[in-house]
């Protein structure tokens, strides 16, 4: 148990970005829309994030601001689709290289510099519960919020009507505007918020999982945390367990590394390969397949894409 | 005064409107980043041609590009995200690195066997994307990234396991090649003449594939509605297969060059993110095999020239990537159908007066 | 209450949808759109239920004049409706799909309440579904019965039905109309676009009639069929028949051999197997939405067992004579952003893998000029109108013989393209092993066809050369009522 407690909280702290970012393009892609910038503007968020903590020595601040970024880059995006009728894909994909580089031009005097840090939730009742209380309460804001997000995501999505709403214009835009919703702000208000989560997620980097500032920060993050999402098939909770599943992995390979001298730099890799070799199983029973599961794995693998996932607005005259 | 010429001529004006729009929107973000335009273009300008040794490294630097653009131009006509490219350009130069380091590696016809293999080691890391995504239907993003990543993990594991230096293992990269591995070169400034014969090579038979032959245009058929191959009896899987084997194939002669040319040894980032840089020549290009060449040469020559502004303006040489990703953007925006619309109505107003 | 149309006038590009209709319809009647494919009905509706704007005119629902192009006001105004294709959502649940854009601010909090409800609603309209089904498992006339009570539910007062009906088992039918007869009873105002007239007649009291955008008058039923069927369909023929003299029989050809029995057990169309000679066209004559168009794709597709016997060799399953146009023109047979030359290179020169793009270039002018293309060789698919795309899916059909597929060859096509493509198909049919095309309209298939095929929704009702069949019969054969009755 002394192993494995900590252990348990590492892992939920070490994913509180990724779950964070998992999340924001969960919502972002329920609408309909791929928010493919992922990689770039948690670069960028992370960025934002230190460089304002610093500048006003306020962490907090330094966390909406990334926020507002994040929400920045998905309205590009969306905006983009929408009134210019241009490619999800390729916006994203160039966006991707864009904020990337300008992260490393903007924080070549952020590098490796101390800065402000998050303050710690103190909850003096939740605290005393043995085992997870402590640790888990005793950690600073983002990790606890990260936590809270998976079942407020859960409950926004199922449990309100504006989930719901927005769920149904990824599905078929049609038939949602046929019961009165407008389609096209759905999809902004969803990337919006969704890109505000992507955002919090790159300030969970560089102000709490790997704190600090340095060239291509996040390493690759990004392009993984687009395929928890299809690994979670589109729902939060399902891409939140995708995340911690990754950082056990991450914890498992630095564990590994006093072990296996000599193979330091391969073992943080494993996990890449690994993640995308699971999707592609997963992705082998999605859609019609998954029917013909056994149904106590149905709710683990699988899961349909969003119908409108990616496609423009058809314009109705 | 014809028509026609009258719209040939509003065509060309409204290519300069947005050359001009684009080269000040540039200017206006390198001011923005703290630099002056007219120094920072005049410091790449000396960097990529100043010198002839420096013509000469912008070739270098040129052969992968152009070859990668190249590939991604045939993916991009079947209408695929060969994201998977820098895994296809990684599998290249691994396949080069294995030829160096044999036997084979000491003979005088190292660099054309290097060549070969690497040609063979893409084409099959590009099918296996194709594979994943006609047999299981995974997203050729998605599959290609996976692949992506696990290229960059068996280049590192390669790096420092079994192909490490004697007595260290470090990521800096494999031993030199032998000699007769390295691309031969030609007079004092060590001109390189098999990567642009390479690439000039690539580039007709490009051209001819897409412009000349039945396979290129079932390729582009397919990409454009892969739903009305059939009634051509086009088997639209089929050629998905070859769009991938013939982007891979070329992706890893350009890890060949970057290998046997650029750093005569196995290094991690041996692709040097050429592959996604790439994909954004293609996407602005249009997918026109000229303006892609053109393209890519003016983006190799910005890496280039790039190289110096650290030196000379102590500006980071990630401006560079900014300038190019920004001028994509800025091009796909002025090409979204809402602008070109607009252009479309004044010639088709035009058409009508006649 | 009372739904009235006041000058509603829409149009699409240069065809006008809608021209200048008047009239009203009242509660205590359920009252038809009738017409045939084309005429303007489905327009009509998504008028009303907000999905089109029209150019010119207002409708007025009871005493409020309705915002046009709004999906939200006419929700408000208690208007919903019931599409070809179920308006819902395929990867929700039924409870969900129920309450997606529900005015509640928040149903959630009453989730068990709704649920109840919903089951005592399905209970009542004995509908066998479960609130927690996903959409996707759901068969279409389920999640059309399940529409229905959602509309009820939201408190829909005025219901349009746009053929609706596609998916509906006979029991389902007689359930949901069972449903509707008693909704108009308590003052619904109910609306039913069909071209299906057994439906009609059987549900209805009022019928307004359309053709080519217009009102043709508004009977009260029940009236004879034959009455409705002379008022829908032009009686004057509209494409010239040109009866030429049988040509002689190229009999050594054989004959065709359409095998159901040997067809997987998703396509049932017909009890027995057809045979007939090569040589021939055959049309297949269903509604729209019928079976005929999935006959022909199924035919294409090898789904359906096609063998042609003849005396050098017994029956020889000819997929790679297979030449198919169709309906789809855009979307399934050609691409948007090849041009006419590149379509002729991808047709014809398969064979070389160097394309000589002069004999391909000289060959599209000659194919244009023969087909009478309205455009040039370097015009993209895309900007040709709908009837030269056709005319070039008939171009690109290789000169070798073989066995033209066809989904609906004219559609949305006027007289005089109509009738070149057809001449077109004639010239070459005698020599082939056959054509078979499908269509809608009952003069094109009296006109061109040697051997008829009836569909009434996914069945084949009749098969027969045409000599056997007269010409009265098929509107009967086609949309399912009795020709006695």
């Amino acid at each position: 148990m002394t192993y494995f407690e900590p252990s348990f909280i590492t892992i939920i702290s070490l994913s509180a970005p990724l779950v964070f970012v998992v999340i924001g393009e969960t919502i972002t892609e329920r609408s309909g829309v791929v928010n493919l910038s992922v990689e770039g503007t948690i670069l960028i968020t992370a960025l934002t994030a230190f460089a304002v903590a610093i500048s006003t020595n306020n962490a907090s601040l330094g966390v909406l601001s990334a926020g507002l970024v994040g929400s920045l880059i998905a309205l590009i995006i969306v905006l983009c689709d929408i009134k210019l009728n241009m490619n999800q894909i390729a916006v994203g994909f160039v966006l991707t290289i864009l904020c990337g580089k300008l992260s490393s031009f903007l924080g070549q005097n952020y590098v490796r510099i101390p800065g402000p840090s998050l303050p710690k939730v103190d909850l003096p009742i939740l605290k005393n519960i043995p085992y997870i209380g402590p640790s888990l309460f005793n950690q600073n804001i983002l990790v606890l919020l990260s936590v809270l997000l998976i079942p407020m995501a859960w409950f926004f999505l199922y449990r309100t009507q504006f989930g719901l709403n927005l769920r149904s214009v990824g599905e078929n835009p049609t038939s949602s505007m046929s019961r009165g919703i407008n389609p096209e702000l759905m999809r902004i208000l969803g990337t919006i918020i969704g890109g505000f989560l992507i955002g919090i997620g790159g300030a969970a980097f560089s102000l709490h999982a790997k704190y600090g500032w340095s060239e291509g920060h996040t390493g690759n993050y990004g392009w993984i945390c687009l395929a928890i999402v299809i690994f979670g098939g589109w729902n939060p909770i399902r891409a939140a367990l995708g995340a911690y599943a990754f950082g056990a992995f991450q914890l498992i390979a630095l564990k590994m590394q006093s072990i296996t001298i000599g193979f330091t730099q391969v073992l943080p890799l494993i996990p890449f390969p690994l993640m995308i070799m699971t999707l592609i199983f997963i992705q082998m029973f999605n859609g019609e397949k998954r029917r013909k599961l056994p149904v106590l794995l149905k709710p683990i693998i699988g899961g349909i894409e969003p119908g409108s996932l990616g496609k423009p607005l058809k314009k109705e005259k | 005064m014809d028509n026609k010429l009258k719209i040939n001529l509003l065509n060309l004006g409204f290519i300069t409107i947005k050359l001009l729009v684009t080269f000040l929107l540039i200017s206006l973000i390198i001011l923005l980043l703290g630099g002056s335009p007219s120094e920072v273009m005049e410091s790449i300008i000396y960097g990529a041609f100043g010198k002839p040794q420096k013509i000469v490294k912008t070739l270098l630097i040129w052969a992968p590009i152009a070859l990668a653009s190249l590939a991604l131009l045939i993916t991009f006509s079947a209408g695929l995200w060969n994201i998977g490219i820098e895994g296809q350009i990684i599998a290249g130069s691994i396949g080069a690195t294995i030829i160096a380091r044999s036997a084979l590696g000491e003979s005088i016809a190292s660099p054309y066997i290097q060549i070969f293999i690497g040609l063979i080691f893409g084409g099959l890391w590009g099918l296996l994307c194709g594979f994943l995504r006609v047999k299981f239907n995974v997203h050729e993003i998605f599959g290609g990234l996976g692949l992506d990543f696990v290229a960059s993990g068996l280049i590192v594991y390669l790096i420092i396991g079994p192909w490490k230096r004697a007595g260290i293992a470090s990521t800096s990269g494999t031993d030199i090649f032998p000699d007769a591995s390295w691309l031969p070169t030609l007079g004092k400034y060590n001109f390189q003449i098999i990567p642009l014969v390479l690439v000039i090579g690539s580039f007709l038979i490009i051209f001819i594939l897409i412009k000349y032959t039945n396979l290129g245009l079932r390729l582009r058929a397919t990409g454009i509605n892969p739903s009305s191959t059939s009634r051509y009896k086009i088997n639209s899987s089929l050629y998905f297969y070859y769009a991938f084997a013939i982007a891979g194939a070329l992706a890893g002669i350009a890890g060949v060059v970057q290998a046997a040319g650029f750093h005569h040894k196995l290094v991690p980032a041996i692709s040097g993110g050429y592959g996604f840089l790439s994909i954004l020549i293609v996407l602005a290009s249009s997918r026109n095999p000229i303006i892609t060449m053109i393209l890519s040469f003016f983006f190799a020559s910005m890496i280039a020239g790039g190289s110096q502004l650290q030196l000379r303006l102590d500006l980071h040489s990630s401006m560079i990537s900014i300038i190019l990703s920004s001028i994509v953007l800025i091009w796909l925006v002025m090409r979204s159908s809402y602008l070109n619309n607009m252009f479309n109505k004044i010639t088709s107003r035009l058409n009508l007066e006649k | 209450m009372e739904i009235k149309f006041k000058n509603i006038t829409k149009s699409f590009g240069n065809i006008l949808a809608n021209k200048d209709i008047n009239f009203t319809i009242s509660s205590g009647k359920i009252h038809a759109l009738l017409g045939e494919n084309g005429a303007g009905k489905s327009t009509l509706v998504k008028i009303l239920s907000g999905h089109y704007r029209a150019d010119d005119g207002e409708i007025i629902v009871g005493e409020k004049k309705l915002e046009l192009g709004s999906t939200k006001d006419s929700i408000k105004n208690g208007i919903g409706i019931l599409a070809q294709d179920p308006l819902d959502f395929s990867n929700l649940n039924v409870l969900e799909s129920f309450i997606v854009g529900s005015k509640n601010s928040n149903p959630f909090i009453n989730i068990k309440g709704i649920k109840k409800n919903i089951l005592e609603q399905f209970k009542k309209y004995k509908i066998n579904v479960n609130p927690d089904d996903q959409i996707r498992d759901l068969s279409v006339g389920e999640r059309q019965q399940v529409e229905l009570i959602r509309l009820l539910f939201n408190g829909t007062k005025i219901i349009i039905l746009d053929e609706p009906t596609n998916g509906f088992s006979l029991e389902q039918k007689q359930l949901v109309f069972e449903v509707l007869k008693s909704l108009n009873e308590v003052g619904f105002i109910i609306i039913l676009v069909s071209h299906k007239l057994d439906e009609v007649l059987d549900l209805c009291q009022e019928a307004t009639i359309l053709k080519r955008g217009e009102i043709v008058s508004t009977v009260q039923l029940p009236c004879p069929s034959d009455q409705i069927i002379d008022l829908m369909f032009d009686s004057k023929s509209s494409v010239k028949v040109n009866n030429k003299k049988e040509s002689l029989k190229n009999s050594n050809l054989g004959s065709i051999l359409i095998n159901f029995s040997k067809n997987p057990k998703s396509i049932q169309y017909y009890d027995q197997n057809i045979n007939f000679p090569c040589g021939k066209t055959t049309g297949v004559i269903g509604l729209q939405g019928s079976g005929a168009d999935q006959f022909i794709r199924d035919c294409f597709s090898g789904k359906i067992d096609i063998t042609i016997k003849n005396e050098n060799s017994d029956n020889f399953i000819p997929e790679k004579y297979f030449y198919y146009t169709p309906s789809d023109r855009l979307e399934k047979g050609l691409f948007n952003e090849l041009k006419i030359y590149e379509h002729v290179a991808i047709s014809r020169f398969s064979n070389s893998q160097i394309i000589d793009w002069k004999k391909v270039e000289n060959k599209s002018i000659q194919l244009i000029d023969d087909f009478n293309i309205k455009g040039e060789k370097s015009t993209l698919a895309s900007e040709l109108s709908g009837g030269n795309q056709q005319k070039l899916m008939l171009a690109l059909i290789p000169e070798e013989i073989g066995l033209l597929l066809m989904e609906q060859p004219t559609r949305g096509l006027d007289v005089q393209s109509a009738s070149f493509i057809w001449r077109k198909i004639k010239t070459r049919s005698n020599s082939d092993y056959g054509s078979i095309f499908s269509t809608t309209d009952i003069e094109e298939v009296w006109a061109y066809s040697d051997y008829i095929m009836c569909f009434s929704g996914n069945s084949i009702t009749h098969f027969s050369d045409k000599s056997k069949i007269s010409k009265n019969e098929i509107p009967y054969l086609i949309s399912g009522v009795n020709s006695n009755g």
